[in-house]
C-alpha cells in the first residue's frame, strides 16, 4: 500500500508510528494533566489543532523557508499557533484556562509538532500534510485520554467529573499524583509493544 | 504581587519535592534517550543546569522591562523560546573558541536543549507566579539541579538494568517509564521534610 | 535572489516574524476587551458567592453585584451586606501557596462565629493537584462552617466534610503544601477581619 495514502497515515499516526508508545515523543507538555480528563481533552485537542496548521503553514512555506532559518521559523510559527490557542481559551473559557496554568505555553516544546513538521510537511504538500497533524494529534490523544480515564476513575471515582464509582469506593491517592501516569504509560507501552510484536510474529 | 516564599523552601521544592522532571513531567525528550549512560547523563545534566539559570534570568530582566510595560505579555512564549535557542547558540560558540576540553564535555549537549521543555517550562512559572529575581534565580537553579540528579540516577539504574531479564514488549521505553515512577515516588518521599510557614 | 544568500534570509526571517507578531497583535487586540471582562466578572462572582448568594448559570452576575454591593469601597478591606436580613462582612485576602500568590474572596457572618461562602480568584498551584483547591466540592465545604477558632484544612479525608459544626474541611488529597497554606491564608484573614472590625466599633 502507498505509504503516503491518506488511510496509510491514519493507521501509522494512530498505531503503527504511534508518537506517544512508538516514538516516546512529546510527553512533558501534556502528562501533568493526565488526572482529570477534561483537561487532557482541551490540552489535546490544543495540540491536534496546532500540528495541524503548523504542518498545513510549513508545508506551504517549504520552498520560501532558507535553510538556515529553518528551525527557529518553524518555532515561530509553532509559538504563533499556541499563543493562538492560548488567546482564544482565556478569552471565552477562562475557567480552563485558569486550570491549565502555563502548560498551555508548554505545548511549543512538544517535540511532535517540530518533528512532523521537519519529517513529514517538509516534504509534502498542505493538504496531507494537515492531516498528517491531525493524525498525530489523535494518536496523541486517544493514549492520553485513556491514561486520563484511568487516573480520574481511581483517583477520584469520576469521570469528567461526575461520580461513577460507588460511595464506598476509596481513592487511590497514588493516582492523582505523578508516580501513576509513569506507571500507567509505562505499562500501556509494555501492552502496545506486545501486541505489535505478535503482530509482526503472525506475518 | 511577588509571593512572599522561603528561598530554602523554594530551592528544596524545586529540587526534590516538586522535582521539574518528576512531578511536573518537563524535558522527558531528551532525558529518555540520553539517559542510557553516565558521561553523557552528566554532560546533559551540566548543560541543562547552566542554561536553564541563565535563560531565566535573561527572560525575567526582558519580561519586566519590556514585555510588561508594552504590554506585550502575549508574545512572552515567542520572545521565551528565542531568548533560550539564542542563548544556546552563543554559548556553544564561546565554548568551542575558549575551551575544545569543556565542548567535548558540555557544548555537544547544547543543541539538544533548545527543545528541551524544562527550559520554556522554568520560564513560564517564573512568569505566572510573579516570582521576583532572586526566586526566579534559586527556582531555575534547583530544578536545573533536580534534572540533573534525576538523570545521572535514572542512568545509574539503567546500568544495572541492562542484565536483568526483562520481558519482549517492556524492554527500552516501557521498563524506563516504570523505573522513573518509582524515582518519583521515592522523590515524593521529601515532602514530609517542610512545612510552609 | 539566491535562496541560500544571506540577504535572502533576512528579508524573509524579517517579514515573516513581522507577519505573525502582527497578526498576533491582531488577535490579541480583538480578545483583550473580552478577556478583561471575564476577569470582572470573576472578582465581581467571587464577591456574590462568598456573600452566600446563589449564583446560576445565566444570571447577570453584574447586575445583583451592584444591587448587593451597592456602597462597594475599593479601598476598605472588607464589605458589608445584607442577604435575606443577615449581615454578611465579604473580605478579598490573598496569600502565598506552594508555587505562588492565592487570591480570592471569604464570607463570614456579622458575629464572625461561622464562614459564609469562599471563593478563589487566582493560583498558580498545580493542575490536578493544588489547583483543585478551586473545585466546587472543596470550596462548598467552607459554607456555613464554624470558624470562631479558626479553620482546620485536614489531611487524608476526601470528597469533603460535611459536618459544619467541627470546624475542619477536608484538603486536598497529594497536596498537603497546598492545604496547608489554604489554612493558613483562611486563619489570619479571619483574625485580620477581627481586628478591622474591632477597630472600628
Amino acid at each position: 500500500m502507498d505509504e503516503d495514502s491518506p488511510v496509510q497515515i491514519l493507521k501509522n499516526n494512530i498505531w503503527y508510528s504511534n508518537p506517544i508508545f512508538i516514538q516516546i515523543l512529546g510527553i512533558c507538555s501534556t502528562l501533568a494533566v493526565t488526572n482529570n480528563l477534561t483537561n487532557t481533552v482541551i490540552m489535546t485537542l490544543g495540540l491536534l489543532f496546532v500540528a495541524a496548521f503548523t504542518n498545513l503553514t510549513v508545508s506551504l512555506l517549504k520552498n520560501l523557508i532558507p535553510r538556515k532559518v529553518r528551525m527557529i521559523l518553524q518555532t515561530l510559527i509553532i509559538a504563533f499557533y499556541v499563543i493562538i490557542v492560548d488567546i482564544l481559551l482565556r478569552a471565552y473559557l477562562p475557567e480552563i484556562s485558569k486550570a491549565l496554568g502555563p502548560y498551555v505555553g508548554l505545548i511549543i516544546t512538544n517535540c511532535i509538532i517540530m518533528g512532523r513538521a521537519e519529517a513529514f510537511a517538509q516534504s509534502h504538500g498542505p493538504l496531507i500534510s494537515a492531516w498528517d497533524g491531525i493524525t498525530s494529534g489523535l494518536g496523541y490523544m486517544w493514549v492520553l485520554m485513556l491514561i486520563a480515564f484511568v487516573r480520574e476513575l481511581m483517583g477520584f471515582g469520576t469521570v469528567f467529573g461526575i461520580t461513577v464509582l460507588p460511595a464506598g469506593f476509596t481513592p487511590w491517592t497514588i493516582m492523582v499524583m505523578a508516580p501513576s501516569a509513569f506507571f500507567l504509560l509505562g505499562t500501556f507501552i509494555w501492552v502496545a509493544k506486545t501486541i505489535i510484536l505478535r503482530q509482526e510474529g503472525g506475518k | 504581587m511577588v509571593p512572599d516564599l522561603n528561598p530554602v523552601v523554594l530551592l528544596f521544592a524545586s529540587i526534590f519535592t516538586s522535582n521539574i522532571l518528576l512531578a511536573n513531567f518537563l524535558g522527558m525528550c531528551s532525558f529518555i534517550s540520553i539517559s542510557k549512560d553516565m558521561k553523557s547523563s552528566n554532560g546533559l545534566g551540566l548543560a541543562v543546569t547552566v542554561v536553564l539559570t541563565l535563560t531565566a534570568m535573561l527572560n525575567w530582566v526582558l519580561l519586566q522591562y519590556v514585555l510588561i510595560p508594552l504590554d506585550l505579555l502575549y508574545l512572552r512564549y515567542i520572545i521565551f523560546i528565542i531568548v533560550i535557542a539564542a542563548t544556546v547558540q552563543i554559548l556553544e560558540m564561546v565554548i568551542d573558541r575558549v575551551s575544545p576540553a569543556l565542548y567535548m564535555s558540555l557544548g555537544i549537549f547544547l543543541p539538544l536543549i533548545t527543545v528541551n521543555c524544562a527550559i520554556l517550562g522554568v520560564a513560564l512559572f517564573m512568569q505566572i507566579r510573579n516570582y521576583s529575581f532572586l526566586q526566579t534565580v534559586i527556582f531555575a537553579f534547583g530544578s536545573g539541579l533536580g534534572w540533573w540528579l534525576a538523570i545521572v540516577a535514572l542512568a545509574a539504574i539503567q546500568k544495572k538494568l541492562v542484565k536483568a531479564p526483562v520481558p519482549a514488549g517492556l524492554k527500552g521505553p516501557g521498563i524506563t517509564l516504570i523505573t522513573i515512577g518509582f524515582m518519583a515516588m521515592a522523590f515524593i518521599g521529601f515532602s514530609g521534610m517542610l512545612s510552609v510557614q | 535572489m539566491k535562496k541560500d544568500g544571506l540577504i535572502y534570509t533576512v528579508i524573509v526571517s524579517v517579514i515573516s516574524a513581522f507577519l505573525f507578531v502582527f497578526l498576533l497583535s491582531l488577535a490579541y487586540g480583538a480578545t483583550k476587551g473580552k478577556v478583561e471582562e471575564n476577569q470582572r466578572l470573576t472578582e465581581a462572582r467571587a464577591y456574590l458567592v462568598a456573600a452566600g448568594i446563589e449564583v446560576s448559570e445565566n444570571m447577570d452576575i453584574e447586575v445583583s453585584f451592584n444591587t448587593n454591593f451597592p456602597n462597594f469601597d475599593t479601598d476598605s478591606a472588607y464589605q458589608t451586606t445584607n442577604v435575606n436580613g443577615k449581615s454578611v462582612i465579604v473580605s478579598p485576602f490573598q496569600g502565598n501557596g506552594l508555587w505562588g500568590t492565592i487570591t480570592g474572596v471569604i464570607g463570614m457572618t456579622f458575629d464572625l462565629q461561622r464562614i459564609v461562602g469562599f471563593e478563589i480568584v487566582s493560583h498558580v498551584e498545580t493542575p490536578g493537584l493544588g489547583g483543585r483547591i478551586d473545585e466546587a466540592w472543596f470550596k462548598t465545604q467552607f459554607k456555613g462552617e464554624y470558624a470562631a477558632n479558626g479553620i482546620v484544612v485536614k489531611h487524608g479525608g476526601s470528597g469533603g466534610d460535611t459536618d459544619p459544626d467541627n470546624g475542619q474541611v477536608d484538603g486536598i488529597t497529594g497536596a498537603s503544601r497546598t492545604s496547608d497554606s489554604v489554612q493558613v491564608i483562611i486563619n489570619q484573614q479571619i483574625e485580620k477581619i477581627k481586628s478591622e472590625l474591632g477597630g472600628t466599633n
